[in-house]
């Protein structure tokens, strides 16, 4: 009853336009101020503060200001000449760097928005240009900058790992081979549509240009190497590969592309301060909400109520994917990742379902739910770049999100997908 | 007037944002530095964790001044002008008795948090770390109210704060290749 109250003026207050952030603050001193109990208005004060000092989450900002150097330095542009030096000769090839750049890009800043931003509009006029429907050129950037979200470095993987208390370097490693099979997917979805389309090769095969492009992006391409090398190598953890990461950048922008100036860089680091205030105070608000849940005993009683009914892992996965979906439609991945995760873990653990498998579900689900409207918002700056409508958009999306779908399945129901590689860690 | 007062006020909480997220970096740069080194200081952990909250509510400051936090505006826009306004007044109205609320239980915790302080800095008490909550919370106040006529007028409108975001997101992008392509050209 509680949960199911807290749930309706949560969707009320959210969808009377309050931050929702701030949504879940109040519901949260409402729970805490009508129902008994030891905590107090004075405990949520203190909850906000220490909900923000939750050490994994320093690669946040850190994460967020390298992802947004990465988008203003030049360094997408390079990488899409040098992607495009590669694979661009395969019928549909245009599409196939989209989606190479998306997974080596996306994802990195807070903002999804920006890095769809920084692709799409270099990708989706020059696909246009080259026979590509709109929606087909929109509906390919979208899929492919959404399924980046479960390929390290990520920040709803880094969300997930804080509030899950789980390892984040096992999440980053438990979403490579779930990644990569799905990029390896949307590509091959994406040949077949150009076969039939007869869409027309990106350039033809010049290895002078790919050495060419290959020197011009040398820089850019160090970028995942120090961040991916140094953490899944041990030599630093997940926050020092981020402060790596923005100094690598830095230097970069600076010195080697010199792309960067004081102007740009000071606007640079107010987006990411920005990022960081919405997704940290959203992070802050629901330290409060979990401080009223707990007293309330809500993830308990729910994990008791379901488990009374079943203790099957395969029918909990479902439900579980079932709920994330729908939320996934309404919320952003951040604030749906932050509400039902401390909600859902006592019942995940009751039913022996590994923290490590269920976050990268829980991250594909938010990847999917990107590209579901109402609220879908890589789906949406997408459409505007390519000037397409969402519905019809969302119709040429079909065969990518089945992808999505396919690969969200096959991860929760074979954990070993994303578990294999996390053996070699220890 | 209201329009000087909200340019100081947004000048000086980027400021802090930027010396915050300077010195969050510089930190974890020098402590990872130090630790291949065999020196690991001992302040790291604390310091950082202080830093990441003191920017997470400026920084939220600085993104409520500028209408940014994610939000659902969806159903607001799509109603009469009335009830539209009607209820973006409400929506206001809750945020502003929220971080009410916020100020005046985080302002009275600090008479508490005083007699505790940061174990690596002994001279910094738990009141100066944990003032950031009230302040913080006055500020989003005032940041409401100064930018509560453009919210009003956006919902008057119908204009949707998250299509805003794409519309501004997508010129910046598009802003930054033509640069670039300025600069390959002069290359």
């Amino acid at each position: 009853m509680i949960l199911f109250l807290t749930t309706v003026v949560l969707i009320g207050l959210i969808l009377i336009n309050v931050p929702i952030a701030v949504a879940i603050g109040i519901v949260a001193l409402g729970g805490l101020v009508l129902t008994p109990g030891g905590a107090t208005l004075y405990d949520m004060a203190i909850a906000l503060y220490s909900g923000a000092t939750s050490f994994p989450l320093i690669a946040i900002p850190l994460f967020i200001l390298a992802g947004n150097l990465m988008n203003t330095s030049g360094i997408s542009v390079r990488l899409i000449n040098f992607v495009s030096a590669l694979i661009g000769f395969v019928r549909g090839g245009l599409g196939m760097v989209n989606i190479g750049v998306s997974m080596v890009f996306a994802e990195i800043s807070g903002s999804a928005v920006a890095d769809v931003a920084a692709t799409g509009t270099v990708l989706i006029p020059e696909m246009k240009k080259r026979g590509y429907s709109r929606t087909l050129a929109a509906a390919i950037t979208s899929s492919s900058a959404s399924l980046a979200i479960i390929i390290p470095p990520s920040i709803p993987m880094i969300l997930y790992g804080a509030i899950a208390e789980v390892s984040v370097l096992k999440l980053f490693v438990a979403g490579i081979v779930p990644g990569v099979l799905g990029g390896g997917l949307l590509m091959l979805v994406t040949y077949g549509l150009a076969i039939r389309y007869d869409l027309p090769r990106a350039e033809g095969f010049d290895l002078c240009h790919v050495w060419r492009s290959f020197k011009e992006a040398f820089w850019a391409l160090t970028m995942p190497v120090i961040i991916l090398g140094g953490i899944f190598s041990g030599i630093v953890t997940a926050t020092e590969g981020a402060g790596l990461a923005v100094l690598a950048a830095l230097v970069i922008g600076i010195f080697i592309y010199r792309d960067l100036d004081v102007s740009r860089l000071r606007k640079v680091m107010l987006e990411g301060v920005s990022q960081t205030g919405v997704v940290m105070l959203l992070v802050a608000t629901s330290a409060a909400l979990g401080l009223f849940l707990t007293q309330a005993q809500v993830p308990q009683h729910l994990a008791q109520q379901i488990t009374e009914v079943t203790t099957n892992p395969l029918i909990v996965l479902a439900l579980l994917n079932l709920l994330l979906l729908v939320l996934g439609m309404f919320l952003h991945g951040a604030a749906a990742i932050i509400l039902v995760v401390p909600v859902v873990m006592p019942l995940v653990t009751a039913v022996g379902i590994d923290p490590i498998h269920f976050g990268i579900m829980v991250t594909l689900n938010l990847a999917i739910g990107q590209q579901t409207p109402p609220v879908a918002s890589v789906l949406i700056t997408s459409c505007s770049i390519a000037k397409s409508g969402i519905w019809e958009t969302s119709r040429a999306n079909l065969p990518f999100i089945g992808v999505l779908a396919f690969i969200l399945l096959l991860v929760t129901y074979v954990p070993q997908v994303s578990l294999a590689l996390t053996g070699y860690l220890q | 007037m209201v329009a000087t007062i909200e340019k100081l006020l947004l000048w000086l909480i980027e400021t802090i944002c930027l010396a915050l997220l300077v010195t969050l970096a510089l930190a974890v740069i020098y402590s990872t530095t130090m630790r291949y080194l065999g020196a690991s200081p001992s302040w790291y952990d604390e310091i950082a964790s202080v830093l990441l909250a003191w920017l997470t509510y400026f920084g939220a400051a600085y993104a409520l001044f500028l209408r940014q936090h994610m939000s659902f505006g969806g159903l607001v826009t799509a109603l009469p002008r009335q009830a539209a306004i009607a209820l973006a007044l409400l929506s206001e109205c809750l945020v502003i008795g929220f971080f009410a609320v916020v100020a005046w239980y985080g302002n009275a915790v600090l008479a508490v948090a005083k007699w505790d302080s940061l174990l690596s800095i002994r001279w910094m008490t738990l009141d100066i770390v944990q003032s950031v909550i009230p302040v913080s919370a006055v500020l989003m106040i005032i940041g409401t109210l100064l930018t509560m006529p453009r919210a009003l007028k956006n919902a008057a409108e119908g204009i949707d704060a998250d299509h805003a975001e794409i519309e501004h997101a997508i010129a910046e992008a598009e802003r930054d290749n033509a640069d670039a392509a300025l600069k390959e050209g002069h290359k």
